[in-house]
């Protein structure tokens, strides 16, 4: 028999599970800096290093006016946001997520860190 | 010998003096202080770093033996002291607080507020600076049991509070805000608003220990103080019964995913024993607590038994680590306390190094 393909909501489900479990034992920034005017660089508590096209992690943000927190589905589409787009500021919250206040007004969303080690390697749209 | 050659031969004697917690000898950890050496008398101090340390005597018992074996010695006086050492981090709330620890269970009647306030009481008998905040906005518990009459908390400038003082120990508590009886009705942001006044507005002077008291749940309180506190670590209560186990399970959970180090698990309400007879009734079942703790990896920090004299104590506002600190509840929260103490000392040496909870970063161009 044919495997279902998951619902929306479904594969919301899956995904934040991952998202969990890797949070629960995952690592955390040691260093967090500026690389140049539109990439962000994070030194992780094992070593590994990454790096951050800002778009992008404003197209990723988590909140829920930017992405539906039933389904899972996006509200950002690709051209939504701007080259222009930077962070004023960066600050942690508590001891496991990131939240950012943009250049656009926007401030919502905490990024968690499993959610940044995610998006290690990903483009803007 | 010199009095030169027996600072040499005490120091290396000391250096065989191992923490059984932080698994470093006591001369490299910088707990010998004021060494003062005439002819053959030999005077320190060893600055622990709480004074709630289980292996205090112990310790003790060590350096005098080992030092007064070395040849030349004739009297060795070592004094006990402690300094609590602080929680780093870079927030701009309760900066005069060295370590905050937030109690915690899943579900509700587990006897939070009760482990609570004993524990604070422990931590206090040591001769800590300890602080109270019940953080459970709609059913303080606190005031009761400490005895502390509902009176408004007197305001000072810039909207300061000052904090009711019992025991030797600062508490503040949302039951202190309303008349007495009168039920704080309030939606999910207000109650944010009050934990950020705790956070932010409260005089609470120097304290080494504050001890936070959690409503049940995982809900507003839960995320504010771990977003906006920085707590070195939680304490999860529950009972030795499956069903307090599934949320106790939770709330250890909510502290792994919010970064909050687990300091272990309290298993109250263990057995029921009569004052008559050492006889243990596990009413609740067994081993719940341990469990937990082995599932997670984390200490296990106490069993606690449920006794009338508890109840009755917290119901007359005298808790029995107060009144009665050699019973075997007043022995259960005293050992607690230390456990409690040793883990927050062997984290801080323990520190990875990573950006902490005040950290920020202007972005330039």
């Amino acid at each position: 028999m044919e495997e279902k393909n998951p619902s929306p909501v479904e594969q919301r489900y899956q995904d934040k599970k991952e998202l969990r479990k890797d949070q629960e034992d995952g690592p955390a920034p040691r260093n967090i800096k500026q690389i140049d005017p539109e990439t962000l660089g994070i030194t992780w508590t094992d070593d590994k290093e990454s790096v951050y096209p800002v778009r992008m992690l404003r197209e990723s943000c988590p909140c829920a006016h930017c992405i539906d927190e039933w389904t899972g589905q996006k509200r950002i589409n690709p051209g939504d946001i701007p080259d222009t787009i930077r962070p004023l500021k960066i600050k942690a919250v508590g001891l496991y997520a990131l939240q950012f206040d943009w250049n656009d007004g926007h401030s919502t969303g905490l990024y968690p860190y499993a959610l940044l080690r995610k998006l290690e390697g990903k483009e803007p749209l | 010998m010199t009095e030169q050659e027996i600072q040499t031969s005490v120091m290396a004697a000391l250096k065989t003096v191992m923490d059984p917690d932080l698994h470093k000898n006591i001369v490299d950890l910088g707990f010998i202080k004021n060494m003062k050496i005439e002819g053959g008398s030999v005077a320190f101090d060893v600055e622990l770093t709480t004074p709630a340390c289980p292996v205090k005597e112990q310790l003790k018992t060590e350096c005098q033996d080992k030092v007064g074996a070395i040849a030349g010695v004739s009297n060795v006086s070592v004094n006990m002291t402690a300094s609590v050492r602080s929680t780093e981090h870079s927030q701009p709330v309760l900066t005069t607080v060295k370590n905050i620890i937030a109690v915690a269970s899943g579900k509700g009647g587990v006897g939070k507020s009760t482990v609570t306030v004993n524990l604070a009481c422990a931590l206090s008998l040591t001769g800590a600076k300890v602080g109270i905040m019940d953080g459970d906005i709609y059913g303080p518990s606190i005031p009761k049991m400490l005895g502390i009459p509902i009176t408004p908390p007197k305001g000072g400038e810039n909207n300061k509070i000052f904090p009711h003082e019992k025991y030797g120990m600062k508490v503040i508590s949302a039951g202190f805000l309303t008349e007495e009886g009168q039920p704080l009705m309030l939606r999910g942001p207000m109650l944010g608003g009050i934990i950020q006044q705790f956070l932010q507005n409260v005089e609470w002077g120097e304290l080494d220990y504050l001890v936070i008291d959690l409503p049940p749940g995982t809900g507003d309180v839960q995320l504010t103080l771990t977003q906006k506190a920085p707590l070195s670590g939680g304490v999860i209560v529950t009972t030795p019964q499956e069903i307090s186990l599934i949320d106790a399970e939770k709330g250890v959970k909510m502290f792994q995913q919010v970064k909050v180090p687990v300091l272990g698990v309290v298993e109250n309400m263990s057995w029921f024993q009569t004052d008559e007879s050492d006889k243990k009734y596990f009413i609740f079942g067994q081993g719940g607590g341990q469990k937990l703790a082995n599932q997670f990896d984390a200490p296990m920090l106490g069993q606690i038994p449920i006794i009338p004299k508890i109840v009755e104590a917290g119901d007359s506002g005298q808790p029995i680590t107060i009144t009665d600190p050699d019973s075997p509840a007043g022995l259960a929260y005293r050992s607690l306390a230390e456990k409690v103490a040793a883990q927050i000392s062997i984290n801080q040496f323990n520190k990875e190094d990573k950006i902490d909870s005040g950290f920020e970063l202007a972005w330039e161009g």
